[in-house]
């Protein structure tokens, strides 16, 4: 499994996690570098907190696509800087909803007008904007 | 924010070098000392501002399985639900929001079994039933990329 601790902010922040490893600080940069290249690794750097970014409304919005749309809906909800997750998932009879996106913005009224935005272009049979009301959980998670 | 540090921000979070000395490198890029670069560094952290510094795995390439379940959970039963679902590892992030389905959560775990087992268990325990469970499975990715955008169009860094 791979080290999931946070960088040190020291000069050289790859030694310790190198010499816990039990490796040179030279292969693990290297590792790093070609796991970054295959994919493995989706990206390397700082995680931010976006609402300490000034990015304080969230909402993840639903969407009802038709299937023959699904794709380039999704591609285009993907261009939209403020779409930061897009993805298709299942879907239920009495939950219709095929097309996944969370929004970040400053403001709610910010996130309204790039729903509309999107709304205006993909034309959804439906949609719900669900916004983030509390947080319970928050884990630099592994997933993302 | 200053546009000073947006933009150390910035380079933080898309520019990261991985290298022996990465402060080192993005001081020279910016003009200023590893020294700066490191206490105005640790000052993100410490402010929150920076979660953390690090790799983000593609988990399914990584053999992981994850879903995302939306349950309705009546709002007396609210707060020990959420103790139950907090109290798992595999849950990584669990939010309230504005629907019927109010509670939102992703689930990660090793395997498909590991990830089945955990869903069944945390639905016998809040006494969840079927229909009030929406599990998300992902079917397709278009798009993940938590980065923040730091700048408006008008005060583009460079």
């Amino acid at each position: 499994m791979p080290d999931l601790s946070s960088l040190p902010i020291t000069k050289r922040p790859f030694k310790l996690q190198a010499r816990r490893l039990g490796i040179s600080e030279g292969v693990l940069l290297s590792s790093l570098k070609a796991y970054k290249k295959n994919g493995l690794i989706r990206r390397f750097g700082a995680i931010l907190d976006h609402q300490k970014c000034g990015l304080k409304a969230n909402a993840l919005v639903v969407w009802k696509v038709k299937q023959k749309k699904l794709d380039s809906a999704g591609k285009l909800m993907a261009k939209i800087p403020e779409v930061s997750h897009c993805y298709s998932r299942r879907s239920y009879t009495f939950w219709p909803y095929n097309l996944y996106t969370m929004l970040h913005a400053s403001t709610s009224a910010d996130i309204w007008r790039v729903v509309r935005e999107i709304a205006g272009k993909i034309k959804p049979d439906a949609y719900k904007v669900l916004f983030t009301l509390k947080e319970f959980k928050k884990t630099r998670s592994i997933l993302r | 924010m200053s546009l000073k540090e947006r933009r150390l921000l910035e380079e933080l979070q898309s520019n990261f070098p991985i290298t022996f000395r990465p402060y080192l490198e993005i001081a020279r890029r910016f003009g200023l000392s590893e020294a700066e670069v490191i206490t105005k560094t640790r000052a993100f952290k410490k402010r929150g501002v920076i979660r953390y510094i690090g790799a983000v795995f593609n988990l399914k390439r990584l053999g992981f399985s994850s879903t995302l379940i939306a349950a309705r959970v009546p709002r007396s039963e609210l707060k020990r639900a959420v103790k139950v679902i907090n109290g798992y590892p595999q849950v990584s992030h669990n939010y309230l929001r504005n629907d019927k389905f109010n509670l939102w959560f992703t689930v990660v775990a090793f395997s498909k079994l590991e990830l089945l087992n955990i869903i069944r268990e945390i639905k016998k325990r809040i006494k969840l039933k079927n229909k009030n469970v929406l599990d998300l499975r992902t079917l397709k990715v278009f798009k993940i990329d938590a980065r923040f955008k730091l700048f408006t169009h008008n005060q583009k860094a460079i």
